[in-house]
């Protein structure tokens, strides 16, 4: 399925997602639903053909933390879907079922901004070395590097009453 | 100096054999290493070898700029080494921490971890830079054992 095919196929299904493409073979959509983005990945698997998960993008939003999943098919087309989860209760279900390659990337999602992923096996900790302090997730705006002993792997932000 | 200690030098300037080690690397310079010691620029001629085990080797190839995961590995893999022992940091990473310093899971530099007698900088590393290196650091051992006498 190509790049248009997959536009039209997408804004009639999903018509909240917005689907565009400002470039051949890239195809963006607008934030999904929480409730509407785990159909959005199963539509995308099994009605449009996007077999392969490539990779997932994390970004710290302030209030939110953004998820872009990148998906591609058998043309090269990558699809990217997004959904948005609070910073304070972040959790999606894992789409390993569907996209093995994934895991790996909501092992990410899980060390370096805290997301919490049902369905993913235990596992050691990755990217993020053993040892790492536990409720430490580096990417997230408000963790500062400079409060990081790595000698004693853990995280001393200055008090309050240090501050003033 | 001791018989044995002028036999040791001797064996480590004719034929220092090297352990490479990636501490969190991108492996470019990693290639390079592998370049430097291959046919096409072959550091072997000059009785380099590339060693498996720490306890054969003399010199220490260190590339990358030692990852909080790495950082124990790397000194447990020095410390096995038998004395007397080199260290070479290969890349601008392994000599300061390159554009990865002050990121929260590196420490910034081989130096950070143990001793370093020669920095290559380079991103990645030329191969003619490596061999450069060796060169260097076989006239330092010639020094050395010049002291020693």
């Amino acid at each position: 399925m190509n790049t248009e095919e997959t536009i039209l196929a997408l804004n009639k299904r999903f018509p909240a997602l917005e689907a565009t493409s400002a470039r051949p073979l890239r195809i963006f959509t607008a934030f999904a639903a929480p409730e509407e983005f785990e159909k959005t990945l199963q539509y995308a698997f099994s009605k449009l053909d996007y077999h392969k998960g490539k990779h997932i993008v994390g970004t710290d939003e302030g209030e939110n933390i953004g998820l872009s999943y990148i998906l591609s098919n058998d043309e090269n087309v990558l699809l990217v879907l997004r959904e948005r989860v609070p910073k304070s209760a972040p959790h999606v279900r894992s789409m390993g079922e569907l996209f093995p390659s994934l895991m790996l990337h909501e092992r990410e999602m899980v060390d370096l901004f805290g997301v919490q992923v049902s369905g993913l096996p235990e596992g050691p900790n990755y990217p993020l070395p053993d040892g790492w302090p536990e409720g430490e997730y580096p990417l997230r705006k408000e963790w500062n590097p400079a409060y990081f002993n790595k000698q004693t792997m853990t995280y001393e932000p200055p008090k309050e009453e240090d501050a003033k | 100096m001791g018989l044995l200690d002028k036999a040791i030098a001797w064996g480590e300037k004719k034929s220092p054999w090297i352990i490479h080690f990636n501490a969190g690397a991108c492996n470019g310079c990693d290639i390079e290493v592998v370049d430097a010691l291959t046919p096409q620029y072959d550091l072997e001629r000059l009785g380099i070898l590339q060693q498996g085990s720490p306890k054969h080797a003399d010199v220490l190839v260190c590339t990358g700029a030692v990852t909080l995961q790495t950082r124990d590995r790397l000194k447990q893999i020095y410390d096995q080494m038998s004395t007397p022992k080199f260290v070479v940091a290969v890349g601008t990473c392994a000599c300061t921490g390159g554009i990865f310093d002050s990121c929260y899971c590196v420490t910034g530099g081989i130096d950070t971890v143990v001793p370093v007698d020669a920095y290559i900088p380079g991103c990645a590393v030329r191969p003619e830079a490596i061999i450069d290196a060796v060169g260097k650091l076989l006239a330092t051992l010639d020094q050395k054992e010049a002291k020693g006498k």
